[in-house]
Order: structure tokens, then C-alpha cells, then sequence
């Protein structure tokens, strides 16, 4: 394999597969030239542009932010853009639609099922029910700083490629689900908590965590998903204890723990 | 390179019967997205029927996941532990046991703790016991959050305190069995 410290020719092993006409994925081997500054997804680009255009990955802006360019590059979930060839000098480099997700072809996976899990945590603001907020809906630095670190995930789904659990158990809810239901849970302009924890709180919800860790690892956002988890887990333990000292949060009548 | 399609479809397929999409609005594409929404609540898929040829590639686990990578390998080294101090609280309770049965049986639990079993036991049961105490320690952190302002107290904080309360701790148990109240 010709290379140098400027770059090279790598192998590339691309897992290939078609729907119409293969039962199972198989690995198909690229000569691709690389230099310092060439990205995985570069190299996916070349081998589209220069040797098969039939090749199948999903990408947008090169930059870390959109999320859709995650893959396995030699076993390990990484999104395709922040990775460079000189990495995985001299190669081979090997890389596979992310693990745990249903294939459609070649690098690209079935979105759907994560995207199901995201909208059922209802990742959005809810208002105060008692009361119309201040203009602008303000808070301050302190209490952004609260769940801050959670809103930078990009959807980008390493995490759930990462995670043994949501291998093994197909409807954990997963990390970036709960990491998404803990951020707005800690945000001081949203009351939606109520309607997230029954959610949570499930056989299929949280509890399938066994804390691996895998996920913030995976992490390219730096979100720590893991911690995410532990705080809900922690957070409808209380919830649960509570119950026992002031049932239905306090609220004579109320069902379904206070929900309304 | 061998990964060019050769069979895939590029003409017309029989069975698709739709309308031609309109041109000028997005009303065909409307049309499109209602008929994908009605088949996924029909429980038949989006994009399932005549519209694609989907056929997903479901990938199973091998039953050697947890040798996979360091941190699979890290999670089952600690979820094992377990196991090894199960088997120690065990043979302890085999020992309170025996002391509620005579002197007989408890020379015979104190004779069995020179086995070497049971020594390999109780050694790797120290093992296990440290690795639970340091990735507790390790991971503590990531659930107490103490937020200052606009940061939060640093992890080594959180292990410092928690490395008191075991300290704390040891030290009472020790005065305690010592016969400091005694």
C-alpha cells in the first residue's frame, strides 16, 4: 500500500447492499488517494464520483452539525465528515451503516424507528398551563446552563449504534430520546415533565440502561447521554418515592400521578 | 470493482398504477405523503407496497457482542463482579448460619475458609469489591450534577466527597468493632 506521511492510496472496505437483489451485505474494497486534509466522507464522495455511482450513503453539510453522516469506520460509530483517512493509515479502513439499525442499502439505515422515539418524548417547549409567559419566554445564563449541554445533540444517532441495549432490546427508548425528554425537563420555560415521565418511567423506557457508557463515548457533540440517563433514572426514582409521602403530587383528585 | 447493480429495476414497474404527478403544485407530492401516512397507520411501512422495493437488511448481534469493544468489555468485567460477590455474601451467610448451629458446624465453616477455593474466592472477591468502589467513584459524577453559576463543581469534587464518606465510614465501623462505645 503506497503512502506517506502526505497521504497515499488507502483500501476502503464499503459494506454494499442491495435490496432488490442481495440476501445479505457484503464488503467491497476501494483503492481511494488521500491526502492530509481528506475526510471519510471525501472518500465516499470519490468512490460515488470516480469509481461506482451506485454507491448509497446519506450526507449534508460536511460539518459536524446535520448528523447524517454516521457510520462504522472499523467497528466503531463515527460521523464520516469528522474523520480523516490519515486516522486509519495505512489501512484498511472498513466502513458499515451504523449498527443496530435495519439497512436499506448500502451505508443507509431505516431512520424511522429512532424517529418515532424522538417525537414520543414530545421534544418541544411546553407552556405554562396556569399562565401566558413574560415576552420573549426569557431565562437567564444559569438556567440555560441547566440543560445546556444536552441541547447540543444533532440527532446524528452514533449513540444508539453504540449502545448493546438498544441491540439487544429493540424498544428501548435510547439515549438520545431521553437525553432529548431530560433537556426540555430541565428547561425553566417548559412544564412538560408530567407528560414525559409515564413515558419514561417504563419497562421499554429508561430502565433498559445498564450504564455502559458506550453512548457518550460515541458522542461527537460531547452530550453525555449516559449522564442524561442517570439523572432520569434518578429523577423518576424521586418521582416514585414521593408518591409514597404526597400522593398525586399534592393534587386532591388528580389521576395518573398528578398528569393532568 | 464488482458492486455494480445488474439486475436492478430502470423501466416502468407494472404494478404501479398511479396518477401521473402533478406538475405545477405539490399536490401530487400532498397525495404522496397522505398515502405513506395512511400505510403506517395501516401498520404496512412507509414506503412498503408499490411505491418502493424495500427489503431492510436486519442485522443480529453475535453472541460475542461484550468482547466487542473495551467499553463492552469494561461493563461485563463490572456486571461479572457481581457474581463473584454473590458467591462470597454466600459463604457468609453460611457462616452466620453455622454460628447459630453449635460450635461443630462453626469449626467446620472456619476449616472450610483454609480451602483454596474458597481462599481464591474471598481474593477475588477483594477484586471485585475495589473495581465496584473506583467505577462507582468514576461514574458518581455523571448523576450529581452541582451547578455554580454557569458551571458546575468539578468531577473530582464529587469523588473527593464521596472517597470522605467512605473514609467517614470505615473509620465508624472500625471504632465501632473495636469497642470505641464499648
Amino acid at each position: 500500500m503506497a503512502h506517506s506521511e502526505a497521504g497515499g492510496v488507502m483500501t476502503v472496505e464499503v459494506q454494499r447492499y442491495r435490496p432488490d437483489v442481495d440476501d445479505t451485505p457484503r464488503l467491497v474494497s476501494y483503492e481511494v488517494p488521500w491526502t492530509q486534509d481528506t475526510s471519510v466522507l471525501d472518500a465516499l464522495n470519490y468512490i460515488k464520483d470516480e469509481l461506482d455511482s451506485s454507491i448509497t450513503f446519506r450526507w449534508s453539510c460536511r460539518m459536524a452539525i446535520c448528523g447524517s453522516c454516521g457510520f462504522m469506520l472499523n467497528g466503531e460509530p463515527k460521523l464520516g465528515c469528522e474523520q480523516f483517512l490519515r486516522t486509519y493509515a495505512p489501512g484498511p479502513l472498513r466502513i458499515e451503516p451504523l449498527a443496530n439499525h435495519a439497512v436499506e442499502r448500502d451505508l443507509v439505515v431505516d431512520l424511522e424507528p429512532f424517529m418515532t422515539k424522538l417525537a414520543a418524548v414530545e421534544p418541544y417547549l411546553h407552556p405554562d398551563p396556569t399562565g401566558t409567559p413574560e415576552p420573549g419566554n426569557l431565562q437567564t445564563p444559569e438556567q440555560m446552563t441547566r440543560y445546556g449541554q444536552f441541547a447540543a445533540c444533532i440527532n446524528c444517532m452514533l449513540c444508539y449504534a453504540a449502545c448493546p441495549q438498544v441491540g439487544l432490546a429493540t424498544d428501548f427508548l435510547g439515549p438520545a430520546a431521553i437525553t432529548a425528554a431530560v433537556r426540555y425537563n430541565k428547561d425553566s420555560r417548559d412544564f412538560g415533565n408530567a407528560q414525559r415521565l409515564p413515558l419514561l418511567d417504563q419497562e421499554d423506557g429508561l430502565w433498559p440502561c445498564t450504564f455502559v457508557g458506550a453512548c457518550s463515548t460515541a458522542c461527537p457533540k460531547g452530550v453525555d447521554p449516559a449522564a442524561a440517563i442517570q439523572q432520569a433514572k434518578f429523577a423518576a426514582t424521586m418521582d416514585w418515592a414521593t408518591e409514597f409521602v404526597m400522593p398525586h403530587h399534592g393534587a386532591p383528585g388528580a389521576k395518573d400521578g398528578g398528569h393532568a | 470493482m464488482t458492486g455494480a447493480p445488474t439486475s436492478s429495476p430502470t423501466g416502468p414497474r407494472p404494478e404501479d398504477t398511479r396518477p401521473a404527478p402533478a406538475r405545477t403544485l405539490d399536490v401530487g407530492r400532498l397525495a404522496q405523503a397522505d398515502r405513506v401516512a395512511r400505510r403506517r397507520e395501516e401498520g404496512t411501512g412507509a414506503g412498503d407496497g408499490t411505491v418502493s422495493q424495500r427489503n431492510p437488511y436486519r442485522p443480529t448481534m453475535k453472541r460475542t457482542w461484550f468482547l466487542a469493544t473495551k467499553e463492552y468489555r469494561a461493563y461485563f468485567l463490572r456486571e461479572g463482579a457481581a457474581v463473584v460477590v454473590g458467591l462470597f455474601v454466600l459463604n457468609l451467610m453460611l457462616g452466620m448460619v453455622s454460628i447459630a448451629a453449635g460450635l461443630d458446624s462453626w469449626t467446620w465453616w472456619v476449616d472450610l475458609q483454609r480451602n483454596p477455593f474458597v481462599l481464591v474466592l474471598n481474593v477475588l472477591a477483594l477484586a471485585a469489591a475495589v473495581l465496584h468502589t473506583v467505577s462507582w467513584d468514576q461514574l458518581t459524577p455523571s448523576i450529581i450534577k452541582v451547578q455554580r453559576g454557569t458551571r458546575f463543581l468539578a468531577d473530582g469534587w464529587i469523588i473527593a466527597q464521596q472517597v470522605l464518606l467512605l473514609v467517614i465510614f470505615a473509620a465508624v465501623m472500625v471504632a465501632w468493632l473495636g469497642g470505641a462505645w464499648s
